[in-house]
């Protein structure tokens, strides 16, 4: 039914003098009240899409799935094989889904010399390809950051540098999440999707997070990532060597983080951002063993903590040769 | 839920046997470290030994670990490209001492500017350092220490060692030089750059690079130029 429109200064019955058109017995205020209304439910839904997304793409058993802690270990081996098999029916690629445990006796500790880092980026790289991140957005968990030299103000960085590297007045400063012991990004989830495994490593159940960004907004080193859309990785460009707590496909909607390659250093082996540091920047190790190349760096060098006013206490130290 | 698995159990109850106790746990512990010490002996980590090893001697042996971390070294001393490939298509490549047993070593020759053939192109930038300084004289298929005693080639890095020693101790202890492997020995191999995998030896400074890989991040970016005047009233 068409609604009635009255014209500019026309007389109600009421015999009051209107200014404006009236949409029937809709008032001007009401009108703009629905308009906004209209606004918000449609930028509500643009912000929701991910979520949307999330949900509608979700098989039953994903959707009813329960936290990754309260799964027995048969019902574990049966989410990884769905995942798995998920893989292959999308992209066509036999991937191997590991559950690696914590090494016993063993917590990871980063380090990295600022002296020798040069911002020449490959470790973003390295972790871009390793951690089957999302193409378009060149998607990594490490940033290196130009930093003017006299200055420990991460915030103040850049890293949008392009020019050949190292800038005579600048230094480098990587930056990845730090596996703080007193993880603020752990203490604001509101589902316990994030939480802190016994070797350090702060670990995110990707099919339990609800995709707030709390721990995003929460982490002083921004080290977190949300997945906008669903990382798109080529078939033949992903990397089948895969974590469950780690580097296994995300869907969209979903917080994601370093894990110190967690699939690499449970196996034993060094993280993918340290072997491809061209300029031997990076030192990785086991805190708990004396003997180990990061404990005599944190031993023999000025090593410095990024934040450390906050009370973080992070596993991620930095230091200067000279 | 406590981020601490295991919180520490504090007994109540602490009677007069207490302080006994804590004497034979501290006596227990001084054993079990004496017995660790003796065993383990005082460094894990053998590096080779001082005297001009074989290049085997330079992979690194840590004690209790089954797998080895090895160093990269140079098979033995580089050939000098004299001619463009000839017409079988093979380059013609000659040994060090094939021109220098001939010629007399000429000390007054601190950079390649100073040669009349050879070495033409070859950029020199280390210090203070001539050819002479680190090429031995004696014999050209081996390099020389300050003290004139001859280093094979693929010992190259004591050469370096004698000047960098602080480097060397760095490397040494897993604190410079790029790896790739393991970090855990125990589950499988280690291998190691060597210093002139980084460092040309001639010019020992890491040249410049370009970035190559750039995140399209919206955070930590650079104000654009027009941003600057607003910034201010921030």
């Amino acid at each position: 039914m068409p609604p009635e429109v009255q014209d500019n200064n026309t007389q109600d019955t009421a015999g009051k003098t209107v200014s404006l058109p009236v949409i029937g017995h809709i008032s001007r205020r009401t009108a703009l009240k629905a308009f906004g209304a209209t606004l918000g439910i449609a930028a509500f839904g643009t912000a929701a899409k991910p979520m949307i997304d999330k949900y509608a793409s979700m098989s039953p058993e994903e959707m009813l799935q329960r936290h990754y802690k309260e799964l027995d270990s048969d019902e574990r081996a049966a989410v990884i094989n769905r995942l798995q098999d998920e893989t292959k029916a999308k992209h066509g690629v036999d991937v191997t889904i590991r559950d690696l445990p914590p090494l016993d006796g063993v917590k990871y500790g980063y380090a990295i010399n600022l002296s020798v880092c040069n911002g020449n980026g490959e470790c973003m790289r390295a972790c871009h390809k390793e951690n089957n991140h999302d193409r378009e957005s060149n998607q990594s968990y490490i940033r290196v950051l130009e930093m003017k030299r006299g200055s420990m103000d991460m915030e103040k960085g850049s890293t949008t540098y392009t020019h050949p590297v190292p800038d005579d007045d600048k230094f480098y400063m990587p930056v990845q999440c730090q596996q703080c012991d007193n993880p603020p990004c752990v203490d604001v989830c509101p589902v316990e999707a994030t939480w802190k495994e016994k070797d350090g490593i702060v670990v995110v159940d990707y099919n339990w997070c609800i995709g707030c960004r709390y721990c995003e907004a929460a982490c002083p080193y921004h080290a977190r990532r949300f997945n906008w859309k669903a990382p798109t990785v080529p078939d033949d460009q992903i990397n089948p060597d895969q974590g469950y707590l780690s580097n296994r496909m995300r869907p969209a909607g979903v917080m994601e983080k370093c894990t110190f390659c967690l699939h690499r250093v449970r196996d034993g082996r060094l993280p993918a951002c340290l072997e491809a540091c061209p300029t031997g920047a990076r030192v990785f190790g086991n805190l708990l063993d004396p003997d180990s190349e990061i404990r005599w760096v944190l031993a023999n060098k000025r090593v410095f903590m990024l934040k450390e006013e906050l009370g973080t206490q992070p596993s991620f130290f930095y230091y200067f040769d000279e | 839920m406590s981020s601490d698995p295991h919180p520490p159990k504090v007994s109540r109850h602490r009677g007069s046997w207490g302080p006994a106790i804590g004497v034979i746990i501290l006596i227990i512990l001084l054993l079990a470290w004496l017995m660790v010490t003796v065993v383990r002996g005082p460094s894990p980590i053998s590096y080779g030994n001082e005297h001009d090893p074989s290049p085997t001697e330079l992979t690194v042996k840590q004690v209790n670990q089954q797998h080895p971390v090895t160093i990269s070294v140079p098979e033995g001393p580089p050939k000098v490209l004299v001619a463009d490939p000839n017409g079988s298509g093979h380059a013609i490549e000659v040994s060090c001492t094939t021109c220098h047993a001939t010629r007399e070593p000429d000390y007054k020759n601190v950079t390649s500017d100073d040669l009349d053939e050879f070495h033409q192109n070859l950029s020199m930038a280390h210090g203070d350092l001539s050819c002479l300084s680190c090429h031995n004289p004696k014999d050209y298929d081996t390099l020389k220490k300050a003290d004139g005693s001859a280093v094979s080639y693929p010992n190259v890095m004591q050469l370096c060692a004698q000047c960098h020693q602080s480097r060397y101790n760095d490397y040494q202890h897993g604190a410079h030089g790029g790896m790739t492997g393991h970090w855990d020995l125990s589950k499988g191999p280690r291998q190691r750059k060597a210093c002139i995998d980084c460092h040309d030896p001639h010019s020992p400074a890491m040249p410049k690079m370009l970035p190559q890989f750039k995140p399209l991040d919206r955070f930590m970016d650079t104000p654009h130029p027009s941003d600057h005047q607003t910034e201010a009233s921030h």
